[in-house]
């Protein structure tokens, strides 16, 4: 760095730890509950066949307004772990020099020659894998370092003066994030997210969760369940895991209504989150053993407790609507 | 409050019963199932929570979960202290009676959190 501050390669360790700690914009899209999940699992579904970014499909189809994606985008930088904190968390600056840093920033920021805009959303367009848009161009063209950085510099800053370490955090960024953009998309990734995010530990908390539920009827417990259940339901559709989608459907329709009218049901009424992951989890485990999840079928005490279940969560919800 | 601690290592029955103390509670132990059985009916409703070790001799967790299904004896909430967070093994102890689960080994701040909102 011009007033070595920093060293490139320390900056670059950094900046790759900041991209990789970034959530995909297809996970925020889903958690942001912005657009209904069929929609969403269109979307991807397209992308993945045009070999286009999800970003590309979500603002040329989605129907979403550039403010609407921008605020997605902006979402999913504040996801990622601050690029000053990065530094200082592996010694690369310790706090007196991450002040320098900031206070170097906001000279710079102040500067005529700096002509960042003040847009982040659009910074954060370029970390979303996408050839250069004339917006970028315009803001990459004359920001001194990449956007990745830039969207940490707003916040904790670091000199970005320095066009040569621009240049080279830029191609490195860049490749990353093609390097990204060429598996972010592939199915493989989503079922790796689904699996994650249903690992061992979430399930057994979601159990406990269900069962106080059931035995308590807490309107706090509803909410996360009807939360948990919502972004297990979106994987599975990425996933096509259509038994867990049968199942996690009429849940869904059977805790919004229930929602509305929490105080009036008994233990009994309650007790559907809590058989329904009973299911789920059996499916889970033959997936990440790399079965299909209808082979479950074979199981008939397995299938004859899903169909159970099944019926009686659609009397319930004929019932309660 | 006086929670009875159900573990056959007497180490951890200190190590528990130590962090409940701080955190203004009375630790009671009872080495395996049956001496909780046993515990329970001399407290009685003094006892407002149970944390239950899940491998034990003579009277395993499981055990003692479902011989209080089916008599009823304990009424306070039953905590399962275990190493593994499996969610077959976790599933078989909530359908047993089991309120919660805590993994081994926890800290008194996860233990005041745990208790909170088993009690609440």
């Amino acid at each position: 760095m011009e007033n070595k501050i920093l060293e490139k390669k320390d900056l670059l360790t950094s900046v790759v730890e900041q991209l990789e700690s970034m959530p995909s914009l297809l996970r925020i899209t889903i958690e942001e509950n912005i657009l209904d999940e069929d929609i969403i699992f269109s979307l991807f579904e397209k992308s993945v066949l045009e070999k286009t970014s999800f970003y590309e499909i979500l603002k040329k189809d989605s129907g979403l307004t550039s403010e609407d994606l921008n605020e997605l985008v902006v979402r999913q930088n504040e996801k990622a772990k601050g690029l000053i904190n990065i530094m200082i968390e592996k010694s690369f600056v310790d706090h007196e020099r991450a002040k320098e840093i900031l206070q170097s920033f906001e000279k710079w920021k102040q500067s005529p020659s700096s002509e960042v805009s003040e847009d982040s959303s659009h910074l954060e367009i370029d970390t979303e894998r996408e050839s250069k848009t004339e917006k970028e161009k315009a803001t990459t063209d004359t920001a001194p370092i990449s956007a990745a950085a830039l969207e940490s510099l707003r916040e904790a800053g670091i000199d970005p003066g320095d066009m040569a370490v621009a240049s080279e955090v830029e191609e490195t960024r860049e490749e990353e994030v093609e390097a990204e953009a060429e598996v972010a998309d592939e199915p493989s990734v989503m079922l790796e997210e689904y699996l994650s995010f249903t690992n061992e530990a979430f399930q057994s908390e979601l159990f406990v969760t269900s069962n106080r539920y059931r035995l308590k009827g807490k309107e706090e417990d509803l909410k996360s369940l009807h939360e948990a259940f919502t972004k297990i339901l979106s994987l599975t559709k990425l996933n096509d895991l259509e038994l867990q989608m049968k199942i996690l459907k009429p849940l869904e329709d059977y805790l919004s209504i229930i929602m509305k009218n929490n105080d009036e049901l008994s233990p009994e009424e309650r007790r559907f989150p809590f058989e329904v992951l009973s299911l789920l989890w059996p499916m889970r485990e033959l997936i990440s053993k790399g079965k299909p999840e209808v082979s479950i079928l074979n199981d008939s005490e397995f299938k004859d407790n899903y169909i159970e279940i099944l019926k009686n969560l659609m009397v319930t919800i004929k019932r309660m609507s | 409050m006086k929670i009875l601690i159900v573990d056959d290592s007497k180490p951890i029955f200190m190590m528990v019963s130590q962090m409940l103390e701080e955190l203004g509670h009375e630790g009671i132990w009872a080495e395996n199932g049956e001496d909780a059985v046993n515990k329970v009916n001399e407290h009685g409703s003094a006892i407002e929570l149970v944390l239950l070790d899940w491998n034990m001799p003579v009277m395993d967790g499981l055990e003692f979960l479902k011989k209080n299904g089916a008599e009823n004896f304990c009424k306070a909430p039953i905590v399962m202290m275990t190493t593994e967070n499996k969610p077959e093994k976790i599933q078989e102890a909530l359908k047993n009676g089991a309120m919660d689960y805590i993994m081994k080994p926890f800290t008194a701040d996860i233990l005041e959190n745990k208790i909170e909102m088993v009690c609440d």
